[in-house]
């Protein structure tokens, strides 16, 4: 009986079905703050071109959020002593709250794309071209990134290559600030790095991101083997 | 069998160390005090027994299993109420019950019903809007539904008033009756703990200072109120002295190997000393020797 109730396959339900409890409100937080990606930026030059980067931006600032608020036992503590005495192998649980938050993000990206839809269909206002695949990816790169700072164990090394990747992604998103509202948003200055590029390079450098993504799971999969309380600051 | 052994755990946080050499066995059955003052290293202990923490050196094996690599089967067989132990303020007790159920093939829903109606808990309350020690009472109420062969129960009666606290020790001491259950309590609150331990031991700066039967303590342990002027060296002969005072009228000698033979005609007064009394003394005693660093 316990054999099969404690299966892989019912514990990994048994975590998702629990996160889903204990955070699907919070998924529907999202639909503000996309919106507020779609709208609130439009004072940036004057062009009726509509600015796709924003609402993944603020997707991929959510979700780090979000996967801080859900990971972090530091915040949670009191909680975290609870979930850490259920009985569920470490590594299936590691799976579903990986797998939720994945889902999480989905969700996110999908209000990006119903936004961009929406926009398409609007009167009067220039079409958006199409999805940048790199930014498609942001998101999921930041929720991976996160996860990974959330559950390895922190050393100079990691902070030096915290703050390399933060200041390049600060400094780009400043860079393209600028580029924008110093002349109006246009096809020619919306892209990264430029309309020209073949939509073969966008997906390779997406495929990096991802490649990256993957590492930094990785790595927290091998310390969540470990984790306990106290390690996560 | 010990369900619980705990051999040399040290634990340290940064230059501190919380837990010096702590060696714990827990028999099978047993309702077992782990008793100390505040920041003394039980909760630390716990965390390691449970694989929330690490030990920096020793080795704990629960059910004969590592608790870190622990499988869930055997980890269900735990509950574990930690000192500060919460759930989310927002989650009604029916939407926490029916997480916390989830989770456990041996579930007794009529066990908690009947729980949640002793402790006067309503299903549509939610866990934010319960008092300290309503909270306290479900989740006692939760992990004892689960029907565990290991309760660990880390300052259970924390924020509980006489009442319930009198309540739940009552609780405690009928599972132990009704079924083979092994308890581990982590207490500084002594008089509580008396009413309801076998076993126990003493935790001074991180170590253990004395693990033995409660039973066999009070038994060996005696005070011997002589008369001024006794011979000291004739009771040296006889017991191992653990204390010697003088008031105005008596001499009262507290040994650790208290036999009525021995007495063979010593003239004195025996009195017997509580849990709190063997614990002041055993503490007082590991504060002359010395913990070593």
């Amino acid at each position: 009986m316990s054999q099969t109730f404690y299966s892989p396959d019912r514990q990994f339900r048994r975590a998702l079905a629990a996160d889903w409890q204990l955070f699907s409100t919070e998924l529907l937080y999202g639909v503000p703050y996309i919106v507020v990606g779609f709208y609130a930026l439009r004072w940036v030059g004057t062009s009726q071109v509509y600015n796709v980067t924003w609402p993944f931006v603020f997707a991929a600032g959510l979700a780090a959020w979000l996967t801080v608020h859900i990971c972090s036992p530091s915040i949670k503590r009191k909680s975290a002593l609870y979930f850490f005495a259920l009985p569920q192998n470490r590594q299936t649980a590691f799976n579903g709250r990986l797998a939720f938050l994945f889902i999480l993000v989905l969700w996110l990206v999908v209000l990006v794309f119903v936004g961009c839809g929406i926009k398409l269909g609007g009167a009067g206002i220039t079409a958006c071209y199409r999805i940048h695949p790199e930014f498609v990816v942001l998101p999921f790169l930041t929720t991976s990134a996160v996860f990974w700072g959330v559950h390895c164990l922190h050393s100079r090394t990691y902070w030096f290559r915290v703050s390399l990747f933060g200041a390049s992604l600060v400094g780009w998103l400043f860079w393209k600030l600028y580029a924008i509202s110093r002349n109006p948003a246009n096809a020619g200055n919306n892209y990264w790095p430029g309309r020209e590029m073949p939509l073969g390079l966008q997906f390779v450098v997406a495929g990096l991101f991802v490649a990256i993504s993957v590492r930094f799971i990785l790595s927290a999969r091998t310390a969540w083997r470990k984790r306990q309380m106290g390690a996560v600051q | 069998m010990n369900i619980i052994e705990a051999k040399g755990l040290v634990r340290y946080f940064g230059a501190t160390r919380a837990v010096a050499e702590l060696d714990l066995h827990v028999p099978r059955g047993s309702i077992y005090g782990l008793l100390g003052e505040n920041g003394c290293g039980k909760t630390t202990t716990i965390n390691m027994i449970m694989g929330a923490l690490l030990p920096n050196q020793g080795t704990v094996r629960v059910f004969g299993e590592d608790p870190l690599t622990m499988q869930p089967a055997t980890r269900a067989r735990i509950g574990y109420l930690a000192d500060e132990m919460e759930l989310p303020k927002w989650m009604s007790l029916k939407e926490a019950i029916e997480l916390h159920s989830s989770y456990f093939s041996t579930w007794d829903r009529d066990e908690l019903w009947r729980l949640m109606e002793i402790f006067e808990l309503t299903a549509t309350q939610t866990f934010g809007a319960l008092s300290k020690g309503q909270k306290r009472r479900f989740l006692i109420a939760l992990i004892v539904a689960q029907r565990p062969d290991l309760l660990i129960l880390d300052e259970p009666s924390g924020g509980l008033d006489v009442g319930v606290r009198r309540q739940f020790l009552d609780l405690l001491v009928d599972i132990a009756g009704e079924r083979e259950i092994t308890i581990l309590i982590a207490s500084h609150i002594l008089s509580d703990v008396e009413r309801v331990v076998d076993r126990v031991a003493f935790v001074k700066d991180g170590r253990t200072v004395r693990e033995a039967a409660l039973e066999d303590l009070k038994g060996t342990v005696k005070r011997l109120c002589l008369p001024l002027g006794s011979n000291r060296c004739e009771l040296e002969k006889r017991f191992d002295i653990l204390s010697l005072q003088e008031t105005s009228d008596v001499q009262l000698a507290t040994v650790s190997n208290f036999d009525e033979e021995r007495l063979d005609g010593l003239e004195c007064r025996i009195e017997h000393l509580n849990l709190e009394e063997l614990f002041l003394l055993y503490n007082e005693q590991a504060a002359v020797e010395g913990v070593p660093a």
